[in-house]
């Protein structure tokens, strides 16, 4: 019986992906601004999507206006329900005096398609940085942990019995760890960046990979073209890079986009958890943390990036699976 | 069959050993230090000096790992500083809370994956199929803390169907046992769900693939030609040989007890073990991280070898070939 | 659970499973649980949702939270005099609990204190002298090691007189000698006695199977990390007090789970209400707020023994640089005031004459300028001899308020091109370079206590053993801050803290951010509960539940 395929959802899964790593990728160009960015905290604070707002320059500060009105030279705008004058009073605000007063006026006019966020940071923006943070994280990672995780397992494989011994019961002792736990008082006790982070993920993410490297490695050494490379004198090393290597990528290729997923998934948890991807920097798990704040009041800050995190997730859950599809059909799929 | 689980154990007890040596060395050499130290302002330096050589933290990290190994090894595991209750105390009294919830987590997890993965294997391709698949991706690609806020809002605070936090209320107590097993049953409903959603998708597509491949056996070629019904050949032939490797998954996600349900456990604010090892990182409290890891490191090595022997003595495959 | 138990393998599948069964069987039944009774039918009973659990019963053996205070001075036991939260015009006072009045003799060596004869402990047994002495005793006790024993430092004998006079004795004058002694609450002799000093550490549990009270409430049942529920005590000396039968803690570490119990009718009393929910609370019908002026002040502290922080006038650049009423009305909708003073301004000592800077990033600028720091190589950063002004804003990750308030400080000082990096680790990892002087600014907050002891804060003596992490040291603050110690005059004392106020204004080792209403969340059946800065349960004697028609 043949197994049945999905061609529909790969190509979706594809597409989604293309374009959420599109936008991750070039964020800083198609962000309509900068995502740290808190022009008038208080006035543009968890604006819902669709909101469009005037930047004012009123004396030291500048605000996010409503509405602006020119009348006969004057210039007046709305702010939380007040209607105010330009230029700035100089002898107003809080007594202090007003040097900006000449540069007042109306900037740009801003439209928050996603709405914002606690600090009135435009939601769409962040998101889009986010998804390249969250992207990169997890992409990054997941080279590290397929780096060391070969290395290791294709010296478990080739190396002899007692150290492929030794190099498995170590694999198992790092599986042992509660690592949730351990990633969790690395970010904590140490000021964490992204590539700290990345070396932090992908360290703890490599144990699997090694174990499944070193198995399909075992499973080819016996093969004959393998023993038929060595029987022919050629380099070991060669022979791995040349004849073993390419015919473990599809299983390795497989793991390791759904890899790229659990490792943003971790990513998420802990940023929920207030540890991991650090403020200002907005990741998804971040952006979702922040937004449970909110949630019964400006439900968009959560929603819109954790639309994102699934829709791209099952992307990747729909490439991997056709990635196996394509690549190796006669494979039954992995456990976990 | 017996050396083989003697080996196993041997192998065991070292790696236990390496672990809890690698976390003693990894907490006592990160920046921090317990947080009873600082808790009163008011405390002279010369005072927390002398608070520090009651915990024996002045010493060198070498000789207090030489003191903490030989205590372990007498099955002393220490005062938690920040409680000061004996260490494994601390998780003991947590464990039946996340026991609860991992394997209630688990139960809706078979639950749901054996009904929608065999429902879908029947007909591959077929739109309970299609379906299914969507619904295990999304179930797989959703993070667990966001189901957790959704069933929350929309079961505790929107329709107030179920309670969305703790594990029992306060006139539990005092109910007779099944008052008491009805009340957990519904505090429990919504973590349990939660952790049983997210696992599922997993569960669903494994038994599905499963079933496929085996009925694509000739035996069960065999028997359907034997003219057996359809129902007798899913429930005799073809589940019992899908479903063989869950039972070793199952064995592997035993270390869930500790940090799996984590996430979870906060949201729903479960006296779980997650949130007392949370807490005690945070604190620096070495003694309890240390039984904590020795606890998970344990439970990896039982479930591993608990399903590598499940698997053994279900496959005499591999019965034999371990002699 | 024996350790040794633990590494021992299971042979079976089994076996496991056998395991499990028996957790799960347990699992309905909590393992650490005391039998109480069944609550009556008629019986009034209040929930609270608050986030911390109890340890224990015993006073001297845990941590110092702030359930603890209220657990053990508002519930449990009793002190000999309960400070009151009137500091609003003076020092606060201190109205008689157990003691029923005091005289200090001529010398000021000696305290009397004459203790009420109508008190007896939960078992019948009375309160006597006998108690206050064995407290001292215990509370010194080396082995016990309590943190707070520096207050009784100075005390040289407990003198038992009759049952009911008691007299400490001191080593030397000085101004907080009353709060020394009734620093701590009074423990039942004729009980805990049984348990010698030397094993009190290693057995904290044993005091809450032998828990005897005199105070308002007795320990009813502790779930751990689920709930503990406190009783009437029956025996509780002042009459028709308390005036609810029970109440429940519910232990909810999460704030946005505390506030669903309120909003669904679950729980009568949410110690603190985030400001951005306050709104919502006060708009539901069903509940209300009460607040409170709690004695914190928040800040971001400059380590001035780094060069750009060094100046008084750079400092001062940054305070106004910083729009802190943007920051306050941001972050607390209304429930936070700009601040300048560690003193909060409900404390009798705090600085009137005194105003927050501005937010006026053109006058830093300007004192920047000043200083020598400008942007002469046209990236949109200070510099000066050739290094660029840029630092790290450290907190505490657990603090979601500290982390925006970084984010927002970090935005506010690019425009006067500073460069802010913000960086969070746990509090406990912040501590180590915060003590050593390893950072460059930190937002954080302190409680000060009614003692008004600024000497950890800001003398030259904090540096190694106090809060003062910026390191700030000046011979004319250090001189002011132990004149305050020893004033006995209040109006004297009051020019004293004045001048400091001045002098911390001027001088900025710290921006000083705000001082905030913490809002409580009550339903409208509660009434009378009075939260106050000494504790949000400070009244618990006397909440009252109206009749609902």
């Amino acid at each position: 019986m043949a197994k049945a395929r999905w061609p529909r959802g790969m190509a979706f899964g594809v597409v989604a992906l293309c374009v959420v790593t599109f936008a991750g990728a070039f964020a800083p160009w198609l962000a309509p601004y900068d995502p740290n960015e808190q022009v008038d905290a208080l006035a543009g604070r968890l604006l819902p999507p669709g909101s469009t707002r005037y930047v004012v320059q009123h004396g030291h500060r500048r605000l996010l206006a409503e509405e602006v009105q020119r009348v006969d030279g004057e210039v007046r705008f709305l702010r939380l329900g007040e209607w105010r004058t330009l230029p700035a009073d100089p002898a107003g605000g809080n007594g202090a005096e007003a040097i900006g007063a000449e540069g007042d006026g109306i900037e740009d006019r801003r439209v928050f398609l996603l709405g914002t966020d606690k600090f009135g940071r435009d939601l769409l923006s962040r998101c889009l940085w986010g998804a390249r943070v969250s992207l990169l994280l997890g992409a990054a990672s997941v080279v590290l942990a397929l780096l060391i995780g070969v290395g290791v397992g294709a010296v478990a494989a080739l190396g002899g019995r007692w150290l492929d011994l030794v190099l498995m019961r170590f694999v198992d002792g790092l599986l042992a760890f509660p690592w949730i736990f351990l990633l969790i008082a690395l970010t904590a006790f140490f000021p964490t960046d992204l590539p700290t982070l990345v070396l932090l993920l992908g360290g703890t993410a490599w144990m699997p990979i090694s174990r499944l490297a070193r198995a399909e490695i075992q499973s080819l050494a016996g093969r004959d073209f393998v023993l038929a490379a060595h029987g022919l004198g050629i380099h070991p090393v060669r022979v791995f890079l040349r004849h073993v290597l390419p015919n473990v990528a599809s299983p390795l290729a497989v793991e390791a986009t759904l890899r790229v997923g659990t490792l943003i998934l971790v990513e998420a948890a802990i940023s929920f958890l207030g540890f991991g991807v650090q403020p200002p920097h907005a990741s998804w798990g971040n952006l979702i943390a922040d937004g449970r704040e909110h949630l019964s009041t400006a439900w968009w800050v959560a929603l819109f990036p954790s639309l994102l995190l699934v829709i791209t997730l099952t992307s990747i859950s729909l490439v991997s699976d056709g990635l196996r599809d394509l690549l190796d059909p006669e494979r039954p799929q992995p456990i976990d | 069959m017996l050396s083989y689980a003697c080996r196993r154990a041997a192998a065991s007890l070292l790696l236990l050993y390496l672990v809890l040596t690698a976390t003693f060395f990894l907490v006592h050499v990160a920046p921090g230090e317990p947080g009873v130290l600082f808790e009163n302002p008011h405390i002279s330096a010369e005072q927390r000096q002398k608070m520090r050589s009651t915990l024996g933290l002045d010493r060198p990290v070498g000789e207090q790992y030489v003191r903490w190994f030989g205590a372990a090894l007498r099955g002393e595991w220490g005062y938690s500083i920040q409680l000061r209750r004996p260490a494994f105390g601390v998780l003991w009294e947590r464990l039946p809370a996340t026991a609860v919830l991992v394997f209630a987590g688990v139960f809706v997890e078979h639950l749901l994956g054996l009904t929608l993965g065999i429902w879908a294997g029947r007909r591959p391709g077929g739109r309970v199929d299609r379906a299914t698949r969507w619904f295990a991706m999304v179930a797989w690609a959703t993070p667990g803390f966001v189901i957790g806020i959704l069933m929350i809002e929309v079961f505790a605070v929107r329709l107030g169907l179920f309670p969305p936090q703790q594990m029992s209320s306060d006139g539990a107590r005092n109910l007779p046992f099944w008052g008491r097993t009805l009340d957990l049953l519904h505090h429990l409903a919504l973590p349990a769900l939660t952790l049983g959603l997210i696992r599922a998708g997993v569960v669903i597509r494994f038994v599905r693939n499963g079933l496929l491949e085996v009925l694509g056996k000739d035996f069960v070629r065999t028997a359907r030609a034997k003219g057996l019904s359809p129902r007798r050949i899913l429930w005799v032939h073809a589940l019992p040989n899908a479903v063989g490797p869950l039972i070793q998954r199952l064995g592997v996600s035993l270390p869930l007890l500790l940090s799996g349900s984590l996430v979870l456990e906060v949201v729903f604010s479960w006296p779980g073990l997650g949130t007392a090892v949370f807490s005690a990182v945070l604190q620096r409290d070495y003694p309890v991280i240390l039984a904590a890891t020795a606890f998970s490191a344990t439970l990896v090595v039982l479930g591993s070898l608990a399903a590598d022997l499940a698997h053994a003595w279900l496959d005499p495959r591999v019965r034999d070939r371990l002699g | 659970m024996s350790p040794r138990r633990s590494s021992a393998p299971l042979g079976s599948p089994g076996a496991i499973v056998l395991v499990l069964l028996t957790i799960l069987a347990t699992g309905c039944r909590p393992a650490v649980e005391e039998p109480g009774p069944a609550p009556a039918d008629g019986e009034t009973t209040v929930v609270v949702a608050q986030p911390i659990d109890i340890q224990g019963t015993n006073e001297l053996l845990v941590q110092a939270t702030t359930i603890h205070t209220a657990l053990h001075y508002f519930m449990l036991f009793l002190p000999l005099l309960e400070e009151q939260a009137d500091y609003q015009d003076g020092p606060p006072t201190f109205a008689p609990r157990l003691a029923e009045s005091y005289e200090l003799s001529e010398d000021r060596l000696a305290l009397t204190f004459r203790l009420r004869t109508d008190i007896v402990w939960s078992d019948g047994v009375p309160v006597t002298s006998a108690d206050v002495r064995f407290t001292w005793e215990a509370q010194t006790h080396p082995e016990v090691a309590w943190p707070f024993v520096d207050t009784k430092a100075r005390i040289r004998d407990v003198e038992v007189i009759d049952d009911h006079t008691v007299r400490f004795h001191f080593t030397e004058v000085y101004a907080n000698q009353l709060e020394d002694v009734v620093q701590g609450v009074i423990l039942p002799a004729h009980a805990w006695g049984k348990l010698p000093f030397e094993e009190w550490r290693s057995n904290s549990a044993w005091f809450d199977e032998n828990l005897v009270v005199n105070g308002p409430f007795t320990l009813e049942s502790h779930t751990p990390q689920q709930r503990f529920v406190v009783r009437r005590n029956e025996r509780y000396f002042e009459p028709g007090l308390p005036r609810v039968d029970r109440v429940v803690f519910e232990i909810i570490p999460d704030s946005a789970n505390q506030l669903n119990l309120l909003r669904t009718g679950k729980a009568d009393f949410v110690e603190f209400v985030p400001p951005a929910e306050a709104e919502s609370i006060e708009a539901d019908p069903d509940l209300y707020l009460v607040k409170h002026i709690p004695r914190f002040f928040f800040y971001i502290a400059w380590n001035v023994t780094r060069p750009q922080f060094a100046e008084p006038e750079v400092r001062r650049a940054l305070t106004l640089a910083i729009d802190r009423e943007t920051i306050v009305d941001t972050l607390f909708y209304g429930w936070a005031t700009v601040s300048h003073s560690p003193l909060v301004s409900n404390v009798w000592a705090h600085n009137k004459d005194l105003e927050p800077w501005p937010f006026d990033p053109a006058a830093a600028r300007r004192l920047l300028a000043e200083a020598g720091w400008q942007d002469t190589d046209g990236d949109g950063v200070l510099d000066k001899d050739g290094q660029p002004f840029r630092f790290e804003l450290m907190t505490n990750s657990e603090n979601q308020l500290r982390k925006d308030i970084t984010v927002m400080v970090q935005e506010q000082l690019k425009q006067v091109g500073i460069e802010v990096v913000p960086r969070s680790m746990d509090f406990n990892a912040l501590l180590a370079p915060l003590a050593r002087q390893e950072f460059d600014a930190v937002v954080s907050g302190l409680a000060l206590g009614t003692d008004l002891d600024l000497t950890f804060n800001f003398h030259t003596r904090g540096i190694t053993e106090g809060f003062n992490w910026s390191g700030y040291s000046n011979p004319e603050m250090d001189t002011l801050i132990e004149a305050s110690l020893v004033a006995l005059d209040p109006a004297e004392a009051k020019r004293t803290f004045d001048r400091i106020q001045v002098l911390l204004h001027e001088e900025q080792p710290l921006t000083f951010l705000y001082e905030s209403v913490r809002p409580s969340g009550v339903r409208q059946r509660l009434q009378d509960t009075n939260p106050n800065s000494l504790s949000s349960f400070a009244n618990l004697r006397s909440w009252r539940v109206e009749d609902t028609p």
